[in-house]
């Protein structure tokens, strides 16, 4: 099974946007400092959304966490058996010109990648949003299905 | 009016900490000429499976996250955490407790909560 994480490239910082700049940064820094080395690199998209991957018998499952994102703000490209998910949260209108008091939600755009087992049926895979979640079903292709073979003992 | 009239502190709801595990939202403080307006991240859960409680100046949120059948299985990795969202808020003196605004769209929560009268920038005439 290599349904792996990807890391962005470790390219340039993501300038920070002209409103939430500080805050941004500051959640950067720290948050690269608690990552550790492995995931130290800088990125090139300014929030990771959080994603479950569940398997069954018949599918791989990811859930993506999307609060306030608009369904057709969001993108989903397959190639070459990686699945990147990106888009954009926008912020509302009304608020923009509005005095912060706190600003934890992330803003601006996203991007995760996965790669996916040879096995899945790549042209099959769906996907639905609701309530902040974006669902991607990664069916699997018949030679991955666990087989029940029912040994008969004697 | 003073400056904390909408103070944003995370408290540990009694109920929660005792029962187990749960999420604090992300959440969005911004205030307007009539209002402080709050915006949570609440991904994953229905209308229906979050309460909002007002009680002696503090605002109680809590949410469940629904179950999707579709989902069940072995995990494989998780990032979100447990699937209850639970955060206190307390809030000032300036704020009318009576007029509150609550909306759920996309996954977040926006709670609008109105300044008293007095409270209220005014503009007044010259004569």
């Amino acid at each position: 099974m290599t349904l792996m994480r990807w890391t962005p490239a470790r390219e340039l910082p993501a300038l920070p946007s002209e409103v939430l700049g500080i805050q941004k940064e500051i959640n950067r820094m720290f948050d690269s400092f608690f990552r550790g080395p492995e995931d130290d690199g800088l990125q090139t998209t300014s929030w990771n959304p959080l994603v479950d991957v569940t398997e069954n018998d018949h599918a791989y499952l990811l859930n993506v966490e999307l609060p306030g994102v608009s369904r057709n703000d969001v993108k989903i490209v397959v190639q070459d058996n990686q699945l990147t998910i990106r888009g954009e949260k926008k912020q509302e209108k009304e608020s923009k010109n509005s005095n912060y008091h706190r600003v934890e939600r992330s803003y601006g755009s996203f991007q995760r990648t996965f790669t996916l087992p040879s096995t899945v049926k790549a042209e099959k895979i769906e996907a639905n949003y609701n309530d902040g979640v974006l669902s991607i079903t990664v069916p699997k292709a018949e030679e991955a299905r666990a087989k029940e073979i029912e040994v008969k003992v004697k | 009016m003073t400056k904390a009239d909408v103070e944003v502190k995370t408290t540990h709801p009694k109920e929660e900490s005792e029962t187990g595990r749960y999420r604090i939202p992300a959440a969005d403080v911004y205030e307007t000429a009539d209002a402080y307006v709050l915006l949570l991240d609440l991904p994953g859960v229905e209308k229906e499976g979050i309460s909002l409680t007002l009680e002696k100046g503090e605002m109680r949120v809590k949410a469940v996250v629904g179950e999707d059948p579709g989902i069940r299985g072995r995990r494989l990795f998780s990032e979100t955490g447990p699937a209850t969202f639970a955060r206190s808020f307390t809030l000032g003196e300036g704020i009318d407790t009576h007029s509150v605004d609550a909306q759920y769209d996309k996954g977040v929560l926006t709670v609008k909560l109105y300044k008293h009268e007095g409270m209220k920038p005014r503009e007044i005439s010259i004569n």
